[in-house]
């Protein structure tokens, strides 16, 4: 199937006009596919960390939302241990108008807000609720160790 | 050919990667000589040594399927990609692990055919057995049984026997739903189990799913927890990407006005896209223009509505803006008529209220120009405006410009304006925007509460709301040509970038100037409020490209 003219424009901006901390890089044998990049928002435990994604924009794009996964470990209380991401925008809230850029963005901003109310992993936002302290701690060090390659 | 009988007392494991074999009870499911964990219990009938596995990369969903549907009572879907969106699980590369994860396919295969069998499971038939002896290309086959007796429709049961569901998104959903039937009883009756209430139907389910006849285990794939976390994941993904707003009716979708881009429509760049294409659109192309004054390519916007109601960029669903159009439409009709009757048919004719509704990015040429407020147009200044030192000059501004009038932009000014004003007739591009702006500005100023204009202080940044009209005015003049210069580059640098802000000034915009739609605020997920927390906190330079 020939590639819609929407994710070749989204591609070519991207890569014209790349989001400061955001990278995202298609795949060459399969354009659909992205290799993204988050850089940890500053004042977050995650500052100073390179977090690694992938995104794949299903055949219905953008009808429906693109699929996003974090693959380097984080702990966050909307990211699970698989590394999806409990995020309105990637689901229910999803709109034709959104965009990959607009979605990383929405990402990374996640990371600087986390929200223990709307957990997905469970454990992670309990702690997050019980004792903030220890959990942003941990995200420290989880951010330490994997995202520091 | 089902093998679950015949599994030897001590259970063999075979692996794939070296041909090692050895006993289960001594080293478990992963090799204890190469450690790969692509593996598979020995069974008789089902044995991996006998039957080498072909590697077959390139077995596509359709053969594949249809090696499925040999032995299937009910016709197969006619659209491969439709009826079972999985397909793309196979070639998501979101699905796969890599070459570090070999035991993928099979858990693929062996989710694909769970996947089969739930349709066939709800799709009932009069007692029949099935066997199933799946291909699974890199990881051998796949041999189970299923029994599924045909039940009287009972009352809980939305499903028809007469119509076969070849959705597993419709099975999980009667499944999970709060107060559903459960697991459909004929799934329950294949496990020997009643499905007597919906939380024991679901552990049922997730036993049938672990150790049932399709089961993980018993077919032998070295499954882990993991995997199957990710199998169910997957298969309610499949179910979230059905939620969010419902769809639109087709009546609903065909009563959409049409109507051809129009100068004020692109605004000053001379140029819009379709946001859901990222087509640009010409002047006179003929759009689809819902109520919110949202515009799309007909052909873009349909197949969204076909699934869900709601604008793309105000989420306003078009039913609740219709009404909202044609109340507006009722209540100033009487006092207006002559306003409506000027701008010709009711598709053009958007009411005071309703023309105050977000408008598309085309329309909003100066929206984040760095030294304009966006402003969402509304009723027109009232004649101190008109007779003020600034309106000469945008008047002379006017009279210097050489750009015909366009009537199509008339229609928005037309329908505004006072019939009586000095201002009809020609006017420039530039003009009406300006004017636009002015008169936005001004009314939003007085609608605002004081918190409301606090907020907006905080979101315009440096670029506080102007309360004084001349002031404003000012700025604008200041402002002057050189904006317009760079208003395009201006306007692409930023449209993108910006999304989130704009889009939450719109929203706000609109549930606050249009009191009987609280979509805005309603539907804000508290996300673009934090994301806007974060930009405001940390983000000066995330929302600006500065290009690399």
């Amino acid at each position: 199937m020939a590639l819609p003219k929407r994710i070749i424009k989204e591609t070519e901006r991207l890569m014209a006009e790349p989001v400061p901390g955001i990278s995202a890089v298609p795949h060459d044998d399969n354009l659909r596919y992205f290799d993204v990049t988050i850089d940890g928002p500053t004042q977050s435990p995650y500052e100073g960390g390179t977090f690694k994604l992938e995104l794949f924009l299903p055949d219905d794009y953008p009808m429906t939302p693109p699929k996003v996964r974090f693959l380097t470990k984080i702990y966050h209380p909307n990211i699970d241990r698989l590394g999806r991401i409990c995020l309105d925008v990637l689901k229910g809230n999803w709109s034709p108008a959104l965009q990959i850029r607009t979605i990383l963005l929405s990402i990374q901003a996640l990371l600087g807000a986390p929200n223990p109310d709307d957990p997905l992993a469970n454990d992670v936002a309990q702690q997050w609720k019980e004792d903030q302290n220890t959990a942003i701690a941990t995200a420290k060090e989880w951010t330490e160790k994997y995202a520091k390659a | 050919m089902s093998s679950q009988q015949t599994t030897t007392a001590r259970p063999q494991v075979y692996c794939f990667g070296c041909q090692h074999v050895w006993y289960q009870d001594e080293h478990g499911i992963r090799c204890p000589a190469c450690e790969s964990d692509f593996v598979q219990i020995i069974e008789t009938g089902n044995d991996p040594r006998e039957d080498p596995p072909i590697i077959d990369d390139d077995m596509d969903f359709e053969t594949w399927q249809n090696q499925m549907h040999d032995d299937h009572t009910h016709e197969p879907p006619s659209d491969a990609g439709h009826g079972l969106h999985f397909a793309p699980l196979g070639s998501n590369p979101l699905a796969a692990r890599g070459p570090g994860q070999p035991d993928q396919a099979a858990t693929l295969g062996s989710l694909f055919g769970l996947l089969q069998s739930f349709q066939s499971l709800t799709a009932p038939a009069a007692s029949t057995t099935r066997s199933y002896d799946f291909n699974l290309g890199t990881s051998g086959r796949l041999s189970f049984r299923t029994t599924t007796s045909y039940r009287d429709g009972s009352a809980n049961d939305p499903q028809s026997p007469d119509l076969p569901v070849q959705d597993i998104n419709s099975f999980l959903h009667d499944m999970f739903a709060p107060g559903g039937p459960g697991i459909p009883p004929q799934f329950a009756q294949a496990n020997g189990q009643r499905a007597g209430t919906t939380r024991n139907a679901q552990m049922a389910f997730m036993d049938a799913l672990l150790h049932g006849p399709l089961g993980l285990h018993r077919a032998g794939y070295a499954t882990s927890n993991e995997d199957l976390e990710r199998i169910v994941a997957e298969l309610f993904e499949q179910q979230a990407g059905q939620s969010g707003a419902p769809a639109a009716s087709e009546d609903a979708i065909a009563s959409l006005p049409t109507k051809p881009v129009d100068q004020n429509m692109l605004g000053d760049s001379e140029k819009a896209e379709c946001t859901i294409c990222m087509g640009e659109v010409a002047l006179g192309e003929v759009v689809t223009e819902l109520y919110c004054h949202h515009w799309f390519h007909t052909d873009c916007i349909k197949p969204w509505l076909e699934q869900h109601n709601t604008c793309p960029h105000c989420r306003m669903s078009i039913e609740d803006s219709k009404a909202a159009f044609d109340k507006k439409n009722a209540n100033t009709g009487q006092n207006n008529s002559s306003t409506n009757a000027a701008s010709g048919s009711g598709t053009n004719a958007p009411s005071s209220q309703a023309s105050s509704m977000p408008r598309p990015p085309g329309a909003w040429p100066t929206m984040f120009h760095s030294q304009q407020p966006s402003g969402t147009a509304t009723t027109r200044p009232q004649q101190p405006l008109l007779n003020s030192p600034l309106h000469q000059a945008l008047r002379d501004n006017r009279s210097q410009s050489n750009t015909p009038n366009d009537r199509g932009q008339r229609r928005v000014g037309g329908q505004r304006r006072d019939s009586s004003s000095p201002l009809d007739g020609p006017r420039s591009t530039r003009w009406s925007q300006s004017y636009d702006e002015i008169s936005s500005s001004d009314s939003r100023s007085r609608r605002r509460s004081t918190r409301d204009l606090q907020r907006s202080a905080n979101q315009e940044g440096q670029n506080p709301p102007i309360h004084n009209l001349q002031d404003r005015l000012e700025q604008i003049r200041r402002a002057g040509g050189r904006e317009a210069d760079t208003q395009d580059n201006v306007n692409r640098r930023t449209r993108d970038q910006s999304y989130s802000t704009r889009d939450y000034e719109r929203r706000r915009s609109a549930s606050e100037l249009n009191e009987p739609h609280n979509d805005g605020e309603q539907e804000n997920p508290g996300l673009l409020q934090r994301a806007r927390d974060w930009f405001s906190g940390h983000g000066q330079g995330q929302g600006h490209g500065h290009g690399h």
